[in-house]
């Protein structure tokens, strides 16, 4: 394996740890699955969506520079796997949000088509990229271009846009439930930009998603009537 | 900046590490569970493990760096980094201990002579800032080190293997006693360290902030079986254990049930006092506990009531009073059943 450079070993490093930070959630939050209210259901959905995302960057990342002669199409099945998982994830992180700050189904449901809008136009934009692969044409996301390297496409960042039009709204609802949550959040949204612009090679996307489960999770077990509650 | 390409993966895994830290020592609000010693041994070690991630990042950060003064500060981010890890392999022993047994004074009588072998460490680290005698840094970035610091550093690794030996002496003498799984949280560590050992990337501060969150859930998962106020055991103990197949079932063949019409907190104290260190204390409603203990004979179940209500005359007129019904449980449906017929009767006795 000779040609993984330090920055796919890197990723790879960080989407193993997601892994192993999830496999481990899903242990000790068998207890939401058990009870299944909404936020319970939301919550394990984003759970399988970060590891879906975990698994397929990791794979990305480890084709990407190899030998492999088929590497092409799983590349670009990968990448659109993930940035579906990408861009779902904030949307179901809204509405989880909107079940910690115990809002009545109905009234979240209301929001749920508002806020399932930019989900549904970056699904939309994805899928439309993999169709241009399959037809043969050069993806305005991400391609495969002539000599087999994966390349970047001029509207890459549409997808980044969509999910920072989700992190507004995520902010303002954190700002209601409380003031450390956002604050972390702000911490952790900041860092991986910066770090985005000084290291460009490595991809955490995967593990700062899962650190975002970990803070819901703790913000949740915060609740004081929550360990009556779940006896 | 440019930092080389192989340090960027170290950097960016501690500063992840550093980022999950950040989030176990914020967000936590529970007043009541604040000032337990062993939210403070965590957080100790959590204050340790944000160290070793911002300075490791920092020695990572600066190699390769043409700076006069980069030599220097290497040294000291690197020094910072292996005292915080040696206090974190201390305070690892001293937190597992603490989980298993929940004794403050056994802390105290057990742990000031494991304190030597580090505090050896922290000094022989603290000369070598002036001599060089464990490593010295590169003027390229990077270190060399002496045998005597890879000796130092085998110490670290026979603290957690007492932290294992603990456990597994635990298991042994307790059965299906352990409360909180450590093994999930003892993976990515150990993963973390072996990239670390076996490639040129640093992945141990990861790791181990990977193992103290899943270390932080298990430990939120048993605290709904405690009574925040009381710290026992609480109904929902009673409840999982006829709704589930907990470990716990295997070993209890017998309860005791308590009342008291005065304080129950006493009552408490004076069960954790006598009895055996392996019977499970429920503080199952406000006046009232459980204790499910192993042995199902009824002459065990009577002499251990007896104990009881005879320490309790040493109470002053009489403080606590007890009734006491022992029931024989050779099998663990039986067990179930009667804590389920517990359960009823307590309910039916708060509707009346």
């Amino acid at each position: 394996m000779n040609w993984l450079s330090a920055t796919n070993i890197g990723t790879i490093i960080m989407d193993g740890a997601t892994v192993l930070l999830l496999v481990g959630m899903m242990l000790y939050t068998k207890l939401y699955r058990e009870r299944g209210r909404s936020g319970d259901k939301l919550f394990f959905g984003m759970m399988i969506l970060v590891l879906i995302a975990a698994l397929f960057d990791g794979m990305n990342f480890f084709l990407e520079e190899s030998p492999f002669a088929f590497k092409g199409g799983l590349l670009i099945f990968g990448d659109t796997v993930f940035s579906l998982a990408y861009e779902i994830f904030p949307f179901l992180y809204i509405l989880y949000l909107l079940c910690l700050r115990h809002w009545d189904e109905k009234k979240i449901a209301k929001r749920r088509i508002f806020f399932a809008i930019p989900a549904a136009v970056a699904v939309l934009i994805v899928l439309g990229n993999a169709l241009m692969y399959l037809i043969g044409q050069k993806g305005y996301l991400f391609y495969i271009d002539e000599a087999g390297a994966y390349q970047y496409g001029a509207y890459y960042d549409i997808i980044n846009i969509i999910v920072g039009i989700y992190l507004i709204f995520i902010l303002y609802e954190l700002c209601r439930i409380n003031l450390r949550y956002l604050l972390a959040v702000v911490i952790l949204v900041a860092a991986r930009v910066g770090l985005r612009m000084i290291i460009r090679g490595v991809s955490a996307t995967s593990f700062v998603l899962a650190v975002f489960l970990v803070y819901a999770h703790i913000q949740m077990m915060n609740d004081e009537f929550y360990e009556e509650e779940r006896a | 900046m440019n930092i080389a390409e192989g340090a960027m993966v170290s950097v960016y895994s501690d500063a992840m590490a550093f980022l999950l830290i950040i989030g176990l020592m914020i967000l936590p609000d529970r007043g009541h569970r604040k000032n337990e010693t062993e939210a403070k041994l965590f957080m100790v070690l959590c204050f340790n493990i944000l160290l070793v991630a911002f300075f490791g990042g920092i020695c990572y950060a600066l190699r390769g760096q043409s700076w006069e003064w980069m030599p220097l500060a290497e040294l000291i981010s690197k020094t910072v980094v292996e005292l915080a890890l040696a206090n974190i392999v201390y305070q690892w022993v001293v937190y597992v201990d603490f989980k298993l047994y929940k004794s403050r004074d056994q802390l105290r009588r057990r742990y000031r002579g494991l304190y030597l072998p580090v505090l050896i460490l922290m000094i022989a680290l603290i000369v070598n800032l002036f001599t060089g005698i464990l490593f010295t840094i590169r003027p390229d970035g990077g270190y060399d080190s002496t045998l005597m610091y890879d000796v130092l550093m085998a110490v670290e690794y026979i603290y957690i293997l007492i932290s294992v030996l603990l456990i597994i002496q635990y298991d042994r003498a307790h059965p299906g006693r352990r409360s909180f799984s450590i093994i999930p949280a003892l993976v990515p560590m150990v993963l973390g360290s072996v990239v670390s050992v076996f490639t040129s990337y640093s992945a141990t501060a990861l790791g181990i902030a990977v193992g103290m969150v899943l270390l932080y859930f298990s430990m939120i998962n048993g605290w709904r079986f405690e009574d925040a106020e009381s710290g026992y055991y609480n109904r929902a103990l009673l409840t999982e254990l006829i709704n589930s197949d907990s470990p716990l079932v295997d070993v209890i063949h017998g309860a005791i049930f308590f009342e008291t019409s005065g304080d129950a907190g006493k009552l408490g104290a004076l069960l954790k006092r006598e009895m055996p260190p392996m019977s499970v204390i429920v503080h199952e409603s406000e006046k009232r506990f459980v204790l499910l203990t192993r042995s199902g004979q009824q002459g065990d179940l009577g002499f251990l009531a007896d104990l009881v209500s005879d320490a309790s005359e040493e109470y002053e007129g009489g403080a606590v009073s007890l009734k006491t019904k022992c029931e024989s449980r050779k099998k663990e449906e039986d067990a179930k059943a009667f804590i389920r017929r517990t359960i009823l009767k307590d309910n039916d006795t708060e509707k009346n």
